[in-house]
C-alpha cells in the first residue's frame, strides 16, 4: 500500500518573490525528477510548476520516505534555497487531502483567477513529463489521468471557465466580442506601468497583427516592445498611432485625459469609421468618458472592468458549487477504485493462505482417525474453514470499512499485511481446495456465520 | 393546396422550432445552458418535418416550381433559413443566431399553415413564363438571403447594445463577425433583388401594367436602403450599427413587398 503525499507553495502562501526562486522550468523539472529518483527510487513523484505554484506529488510506502519535510527540502535544495529559510512557505497535504488538493487545482478551484484554463494544460504537461522520465507509475498515473478528466468535466459542464475574472482576463474577453481574428489587428498601449504590461500580456496570447508601444520616455517603450515583439513609438506620435489601432490599453500616470473626444473626433474619419475597444485602466483616467459616445468606439474604464469581474464572480457562485460536487465525486471513485486495487489481491491471499493452514491442519487430524472416524472428514475441514472465516471477519470488515486514501486505511492495511500475511512466498502452504476470497462458498460460508 | 398531414407536419415543425428557439433565446440570458444538445435536435427534427411537409406538397400537387402556391412558396422560405442556421449552427457557430432566425422559421412556417390553404391567385398560369419564373426565383431567394442580413442586423445591434451597457451578459457572436455576414448576406440579397426587381420591371412593361404598382414602391425603397449598405465600404460612416439598422429596415421593406405581392388587389399581376 502506497501514501499519497504533495508538498508545495502557491500564490496564497508565498511571495512572488519566493516563489519565482522555487519555479521549474521545463528542463530544471526534467534535472530534479532524475534527482528524486535517484535519491528515493521506490518513490513515484510529479513536480508541478507554473508562476503561480511549485507542487510536488509523492506516492510512496506507508513507512517509506521521502517524508513532507524532506519533500521541501529537497525543492530547496535543489533550487540552492536554505530549507530554513522557506520552510515557512511549504503546506503538506497527505492521502484523500492530497487528492482532493490535486483535483481543486487541476479544475482550477485553488488558482488565482478562478476558472483559468491554463493549469489544466500545465497539470497534464507536469504528469506527462513524470510519465517520460519513469516517475508516474501505478500509483500517480490513475491519480493524475483522473484528476484531468475531472477537470475537463468541470469545464465542460459548468460556467466556471467562461467568465474568467481577472481585469487584465476579462479585458482580453469582451475584445473577443468585438473581433473574430486579431491576426490583422493593432493593439496599442499607451504608457509601460506594470497593469499596462499585465493587460498587454493577455492580449499578446491573442497575436495580434501589430503591437505598439507609446509611451512618453521612449526608452522604456523600446524595453516593453522587445519584451512583446511589438515597436516602441514616442507619446507625440499618439494620434498616428490611434488610427492604426484597433485596441488601445492605456495606463499612464497623467494627471489630463491624454484621448479626449475633440483628438478622436479629428480621427475617425482617417480611421474610416472602424470599430475600437480602448481600455482606460488608468486613475486618474486617460480617456475622457465623451469618448465612449462616439459611434463604434468601445470605452471600457477600471470601474467597468471591475464591475464585470464582481458580476461574474457572483454569477458563478452555483457554478463553483457545482465544480466542487463533481470533483467529490470523481475523488469518492478514486478512493473506491483505489481500495479495490489494493486491498482486493491482499483479502484474497490472505484468505487462502489460512484455509490453506486450516485444510492442511484439518487433514493431519484426519490422518490420525480411524477409518471409521474418517466418515466426517468433510464436515471437519468445514469446520476448519468456518474457523479461518471467523477469526479473519472482524479485521477484513475494518480494512473493508477503511477509506484507503485516509492514514487509517493505509494503516491498517499495513499493519495486517505485516502481522497476518505471509512473509515470505515460499513460506505458504500448499495450495489445497480452500475456496477464494471472492468465491460464492467463501461468502456463503461468510454469511452463515455472521 | 395543402393537404391535412401536410398541414400536421407544418405544426409539429413549427412546434419544435418554437421550442427550439425557447431555448436559444434562454441561452441569451443564462450561462452554458445544459440543453443545447436538446436544442440541436429539435432543430434538425424541425427541419426534417418541414422538408418532409415541402416534398409531400410538391410531389403530391404542384411539382418543383418555387411559389406554385403560397404554401411552397412559404415554405420553401422557411426550409432554407431552417436549413443555414442547422448548418452554421452545425458546421460554424454563431453564437446567438438560433435565437434570432429561429423565431422567423416559425413565423413562416404559421404563415404557410395559416395562407396556404388560401389560392388569392393563379400561380399556375404566369409560372408558365419564364421571365416571371426568374422574377419568383430571385424575389424569394433575395427575400430568403436579406432574412439572413437582417438578422445579423439585429444581433449586431443586440450585440453592440449589450457592449456598451458593460454588463457581464453571455456573449453572441462577435461584432466583426456579424458585420461580415451582414456584408455577404446583403450583397448576395442585394444581386437577387436587384434581378428580381428588374425581371419584374420588364413583365410589367411587357404585359402593360403601371408601374405605380403598390408592390413596386416597398420594392424600389428596399433596393434603395441595401445599395446604402453597399456603400459602407466606400463610406465607411454607414458601416457598423448603421449598417445593421438599414438591413433590418430593408427587410422590412422586403416584407411589404411580399405582402403587397399577395394581398393588395393587383399586386400578383
Amino acid at each position: 500500500m502506497h501514501r499519497l503525499v504533495v508538498t508545495g507553495l502557491n500564490h496564497s502562501t508565498a511571495p512572488l518573490a519566493v516563489r519565482e526562486k522555487l519555479s521549474f522550468s521545463p528542463d530544471r523539472r526534467a534535472a530534479a525528477l532524475t534527482a528524486f529518483t535517484a535519491q528515493w527510487p521506490g518513490a513515484e513523484a510529479v513536480l508541478l510548476s507554473t508562476c503561480n505554484r511549485t507542487e510536488l506529488y509523492v506516492a510512496r510506502a506507508v513507512h517509506d520516505h521521502p517524508r513532507s519535510d524532506e519533500m521541501a527540502a529537497f525543492l530547496a535544495a535543489f533550487q540552492g534555497l536554505a530549507p530554513a529559510d522557506v520552510a515557512r512557505y511549504f503546506y503538506h497535504k497527505e492521502d484523500r487531502s492530497a487528492v482532493e488538493h490535486l483535483f481543486a487545482v487541476a479544475a482550477s478551484l485553488d488558482s488565482m483567477v478562478l476558472g483559468e484554463t491554463q493549469i489544466l494544460g500545465q497539470v497534464r504537461d507536469a504528469y506527462e513529463a513524470a510519465s517520460a522520465a519513469g516517475c508516474a507509475r501505478a500509483a500517480l498515473s490513475p491519480l493524475f489521468q483522473r484528476a484531468i478528466a475531472a477537470a475537463r468535466e468541470v469545464m465542460n459542464t459548468t460556467a466556471l471557465a467562461e467568465g474568467r475574472v481577472s481585469i487584465a482576463s476579462v479585458a482580453v474577453q469582451y475584445a473577443q466580442r468585438i473581433f473574430d481574428t486579431f491576426a490583422d489587428k493593432t493593439v496599442l498601449s499607451i504608457g509601460a506601468g506594470k497593469m499596462g504590461t499585465l493587460v498587454l500580456r493577455h492580449f499578446r496570447e491573442l497575436t495580434p497583427g501589430t503591437l505598439i508601444i507609446c509611451n512618453r520616455d521612449l526608452h522604456k517603450a523600446q524595453a516593453l516592445a522587445a519584451r512583446f515583439g511589438g515597436r516602441a513609438e514616442a507619446l507625440s506620435d499618439l494620434r498616428r498611432c490611434l488610427v492604426l489601432a484597433d485596441v488601445v490599453i492605456s495606463s499612464t500616470g497623467s494627471d489630463e485625459p491624454i484621448i479626449t473626444r475633440e483628438l478622436f473626433s479629428g480621427i475617425l474619419h482617417q480611421r474610416r469609421y472602424r470599430p475600437i475597444f480602448i481600455i482606460d485602466i488608468a486613475l486618474p483616467r486617460d480617456v475622457e468618458p465623451e469618448v465612449g459616445e462616439i459611434e463604434n468606439v468601445y470605452l471600457y474604464n477600471i470601474d467597468d472592468l471591475q464591475r464585470v469581474v464582481s458580476q461574474t464572480h457572483s454569477q458563478r457562485a452555483t457554478a463553483v458549487e457545482q465544480a466542487r460536487s463533481i470533483l467529490a465525486r470523481h475523488v469518492e471513485d478514486f478512493a473506491v477504485w483505489s481500495r479495490t486495487r489494493q486491498i482486493g489481491p491482499f483479502i484474497e491471499s490472505l484468505y487462502r493462505f489460512y484455509h490453506a493452514i486450516a485444510a492442511r491442519e484439518a487433514d493431519r487430524t484426519l490422518n490420525k482417525l480411524s477409518a471409521d472416524e474418517q466418515t466426517n472428514r468433510q464436515q471437519l475441514l468445514d469446520m476448519a474453514r468456518r474457523i479461518v472465516n471467523k477469526i479473519l471477519h472482524g479485521p477484513v470488515q475494518r480494512l473493508r470499512n477503511a477509506d484507503a486514501l485516509t492514514p487509517s486505511g493505509a494503516q491498517y492495511l499495513a499493519a495486517m499485511q505485516s502481522l497476518l500475511a505471509p512473509e515470505d512466498p515460499s513460506d505458504q502452504p500448499p495450495r489445497n481446495n480452500a475456496p477464494a476470497a471472492d468465491s460464492p462458498q467463501h461468502a456463503e460460508d461468510e454469511s452463515r456465520e455472521t | 393546396m395543402p393537404t391535412v398531414g401536410q398541414l400536421v407536419l407544418v405544426v409539429c415543425s413549427a412546434a419544435m422550432y418554437a421550442a427550439a428557439a425557447a431555448f436559444a433565446v434562454r441561452r441569451l440570458y443564462v450561462r452554458r445552458d445544459q440543453r443545447t444538445w436538446l436544442g440541436r435536435m429539435l432543430t434538425l427534427a424541425a427541419l426534417a418535418c418541414a422538408v418532409a411537409a415541402l416534398l409531400w406538397h410538391c410531389l403530391a400537387d404542384v411539382g418543383w416550381k418555387l411559389g406554385s402556391d403560397n404554401f411552397a412558396a412559404l415554405m420553401w422560405l422557411a426550409v432554407l433559413l431552417g436549413a443555414f442556421v442547422a448548418y452554421v449552427q452545425w458546421m460554424r457557430r454563431i453564437t446567438g443566431l438560433d435565437a434570432f432566425a429561429l423565431p422567423v422559421v416559425v413565423m413562416l412556417l404559421a404563415a404557410a399553415a395559416v395562407f396556404g390553404r388560401s389560392e388569392p391567385h393563379r400561380y399556375r398560369t404566369l409560372a408558365a413564363d419564364a421571365v416571371v419564373y426568374a422574377h419568383w426565383v430571385t424575389a424569394y431567394g433575395g427575400a430568403a438571403v436579406l432574412a439572413i442580413a437582417a438578422l445579423a442586423g439585429a444581433m449586431y445591434i443586440t450585440a453592440s447594445r449589450r457592449l456598451r451597457r458593460k454588463l457581464a451578459d453571455p456573449p453572441l457572436a462577435s461584432l466583426e463577425r456579424l458585420e461580415r455576414l451582414l456584408m455577404t448576406s446583403a450583397t448576395i440579397g442585394f444581386a437577387l433583388l436587384t434581378a428580381g426587381l428588374v425581371s419584374g420591371i420588364i413583365r410589367m412593361i411587357d404585359h402593360g401594367i403601371r408601374l405605380s404598382s403598390a408592390k413596386l414602391l416597398p420594392a424600389v425603397c428596399a433596393w434603395l436602403v441595401y445599395a446604402v449598405v453597399m456603400h459602407a465600404p466606400m463610406n465607411p460612416r454607414f458601416r457598423g450599427r448603421r449598417a445593421a439598422i438599414l438591413s433590418v429596415v430593408g427587410f422590412a421593406l422586403v416584407i411589404c413587398t411580399l405582402v403587397a405581392v399577395q394581398f393588395v388587389p393587383g399586386g400578383i399581376r
